[in-house]
């Protein structure tokens, strides 16, 4: 390489190798967001499962409470056993990494602590616009919002709805309902974990599949 | 120009050092937002305590009254006091460093308004999620301006916000065996608790970074 470049030809050389810098990082961007996304719509998805099975008893909650906690273990040993080229090729800048790394902690820490739905569909729609507003993705802040909105949901089941079924029968004890036969509480869990689902749908999947149609494209 | 003669290595010093320039400059004085919040909200909270304790002791039994409008005061103080020492901040291009914080902070600002208006309607454990919320903007913060004690402090306020369901498991248990503490001071103690997460949380790390980077 010439040792007597213009300023000019450093300055195009740099911001050269920044453009190429960001359009490789930009391809594949959306696959952690689908990897996380997907494992944790399968593993509630799962917990419903579970529910069904054992009709919503109390004795029920240590079987189908387990298979939200596998979701970041599970998510994490796909993310370690990717295609190289994948990982070489993901938007994670640090910011981004370190951001859903102390999310993940949180969620963590809250399922650990309290199971509080609300707060933790909350603080992945927190992840999903800050993520958008950091890499300029308007797809990433529209989902994150409607996430962000569509978690009041999860309070007004527990504090209108939950209420309201514990009045019609006994809570805890499966009852006919057509062709199943499920405890009201086993409802409330279950209307709970599908607002989860779609609250994940549409913060991490949605936004996840068109950043990859739009990268890759 | 003498720039035309630069080697690649000459050159790529020069750019390392203006980044790690730009990384100073945005870096100096990050730790005054910490000081305003952090101590407007220590002291709003302190005076939460004190102005709850002595309804506590001077109402008639089950009309305690806790000043809750007076925790309107932080974000009022706070937005007062980001306006009259926040402004040198701003001086010079915005960086990716600067533009990730603010996202952060503008983004947890806003979820932590949405959560006010559920908590209205709906019973969500306010201090609790503070706390969580301001140890992710802080841990964020260490993250990005590579700071450790800021980190560390976010990490340590984030664990330690499982104290408050604690002391709500703890507090129907101890309630219903000793009659010598009612359920509205317990939960006045929590101001107390959620007060000093606060100055471990944004106090200490406020002072550390601006020691730390207003000497550079």
């Amino acid at each position: 390489m010439n040792n007597t470049n213009s300023a000019e030809q450093k300055l195009n050389l740099i911001t050269e190798m920044i453009n190429d810098s960001r359009t490789r990082l930009a391809r594949n961007s959306g696959t952690p967001f689908l990897i996380w996304g997907y494992t944790i719509v399968a593993m509630y998805v799962a917990s419903v499962i579970a529910i069904f099975i054992t009709k919503g008893e109390p004795t029920g909650v240590l079987l189908h409470g387990i298979f939200p906690l596998c979701a970041p273990i599970i998510a994490l040993i796909i993310m370690k056993f990717r295609k190289k080229e994948d990982k070489a090729t993901q938007s994670n800048s640090p910011a981004i990494k370190s951001l859903w790394l102390i999310v993940g902690i949180a969620c963590c820490l809250i399922m650990l602590v309290s199971a509080n739905h609300f707060i933790i569909t909350l603080l992945i729609s927190i992840g999903a616009i800050a993520t958008g507003l950091i890499m300029k993705q308007k797809e990433f802040k529209v989902c994150g919002i409607i996430g962000m909105v569509m978690s009041v949901m999860i309070p007004f089941i527990q504090f209108y709805v939950q209420p309201r079924l514990i009045t019609l029968s006994e809570y805890t004890v499966p009852a006919d309902r057509g062709f199943i036969s499920i405890s009201d509480f086993g409802i409330f869990i279950t209307l709970c974990y599908t607002i989860v689902i779609l609250i994940v749908g549409t913060t991490l999947i949605i936004p996840g599949h068109m950043l990859n149609k739009k990268c890759n494209n | 120009m003498q720039e035309n003669k630069l080697t690649e290595a000459q050159s790529l010093e020069l750019i390392t050092s203006m980044i790690n320039d730009s990384r100073t400059r945005l870096a100096r004085n990050s730790g005054t937002p910490f000081l305003i919040w952090g101590y407007t909200t220590v002291i709003v909270s302190l005076l939460v305590y004190f102005m709850t304790s002595y309804k506590l002791q001077n109402a008639a039994p089950h009309e305690w009254y806790v000043p809750a409008w007076l925790w309107l005061a932080i974000p009022i103080v706070g937005w007062i006091g980001m306006l009259i020492f926040g402004k040198h901040k701003q001086q010079g291009a915005q960086n990716l460093i600067d533009r990730v914080i603010s996202i952060i902070w503008t983004v947890l600002g806003i979820s932590f308004l949405w959560i006010m208006v559920v908590g209205v309607f709906y019973h969500t454990p306010i201090l609790f999620l503070t706390i969580i919320m301001c140890g992710i903007g802080t841990t964020m913060t260490g993250y990005i301006i590579r700071n450790k004690a800021t980190k560390i402090c976010g990490i340590v306020a984030m664990v330690s916000s499982i104290l408050f369901p604690i002391s709500r498991w703890l507090m129907v248990r101890f309630i219903e065996l000793h009659d010598n503490i009612t359920r509205a001071e317990w939960i006045n103690c929590e101001t107390l608790l959620f007060a000093a997460i606060f100055l471990f949380m944004m106090v200490i790390p406020g002072h550390i970074l601006n020691h730390k980077y207003n000497n550079k």
